[in-house]
């Protein structure tokens, strides 16, 4: 890439950062808050950190996507809610809870979402794929099985927890 | 997603794969009333969810809150094509996200890819429904832009 013309990256990331130049003289600048939203959003808490996501009897062997809230402490915002998303399945009697953020960097997965509609998981940022698993496949960018959450099923319903390294991925 | 100083090393270590700019601008009318916080937070809403999407690729910019009056059209324009053609060696991808109809056109016009963001939602902004149309407006960004990526 040229630096000739334009900013280099330092200066365009310590512009982005620092927030300095024409931006406050037009107009007010917004702080940002991450966070997704989903028409599925559930709110509520089991014991521990376990939160209630969906009805084990609505699962099937395809991953669907459900949304629930979670409470972090973020460095800027202290203790809030937060909003995530799962890829949730059953297999041989066993709920999976798979994060949906991809191992590369970050962008959310689909499930059978890329052109040939494989039964994979895309990230259609850098055409990362995924095992139904969360595998990573060989000769894409994710160096890195997904994550899953932890899981618990207590009275027909399933309970997501914290993500953790993906254990079902044999030798990942 | 708001980025902390201590990403910087993150964000150089990822910028051989960020390759699109986008770029909130909100527009409101110059009379101050409530409308104007509703369209600032329709516009962070449905912008950080696509950013939230889509971190990997793309740079959500500070957004810009605009005040309407009879000059807007000859200084926002410039002043918003500027900042653009300074980062567009960076981005070979730019995008411009607006509730302003007169912005989309002029730059879709330069070659910017422009989303014109469907009016802010009739609903409180901390409704559900608020979040749920959000995520919905999002939805309907993410594909094109993707699709802008395999053209
Ligand atoms: S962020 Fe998923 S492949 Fe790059």
């Amino acid at each position: 890439m040229s630096k000739d013309q334009g900013v280099s990256r330092r200066q365009f990331l310590n512009y982005c950062l620092t927030g300095v130049g024409g931006f406050l003289a037009a107009g007010m600048l917004a702080p940002m808050i991450k966070f997704a939203v989903d028409p599925a959003l559930k709110k509520g808490k089991a014991g521990g950190n376990m939160v209630p996501v969906v009805d084990e009897a609505v699962l099937t062997g395809e991953p669907s996507n459900h949304g629930f809230k979670y409470k972090i402490t973020d460095a800027w915002l202290g203790e809030q809610e937060t909003e995530l998303t799962a890829w949730i399945y059953k297999e041989g009697g066993q709920v999976i809870a798979l994060s949906p953020i991809c191992k590369h960097l970050g962008c959310t997965v689909g499930w059978k979402n890329d052109p040939q509609k494989q039964n994979r998981f895309f990230c259609p940022c850098h055409n990362g794929l995924y095992e139904k698993n969360g595998k990573n496949v060989p000769g894409t960018p994710p160096m890195n099985p997904l994550d899953t959450y932890q899981v618990e099923v207590k009275n027909g319903k399933v309970y997501l927890g914290l993500v953790e390294p993906n254990k079902i991925v044999g030798g990942a | 997603m708001k980025w902390k100083v201590e990403d910087m090393e993150q964000l150089l270590g990822m910028e051989e794969y960020v390759d699109t700019l986008l770029y909130p601008v909100s527009v409101s009318p110059m009379d101050w009333d409530v409308k104007w916080i509703a369209d600032q937070f329709w516009l962070e809403k449905v912008s950080s969810n696509v950013e939230q999407n889509l971190k990997g690729r793309v740079f959500l910019f500070q957004p810009l809150c605009v005040a309407r009056n009879e000059l807007f059209l000859d200084t926002t324009i410039p002043f918003i094509r500027q900042n653009i053609k300074a980062m567009s060696n960076r981005f070979p991808h730019r995008a411009i996200l607006t509730n302003s109809k007169e912005l989309a056109e002029a730059f879709q016009e330069e070659g910017v890819i422009a989303f014109l963001l469907s009016p802010t939602p009739e609903e409180a902004v901390t409704s559900k429904r608020f979040l749920e149309k959000s995520l919905i407006e999002a939805n309907r960004v993410i594909p094109k832009l993707i699709g802008v990526w395999s053209q």
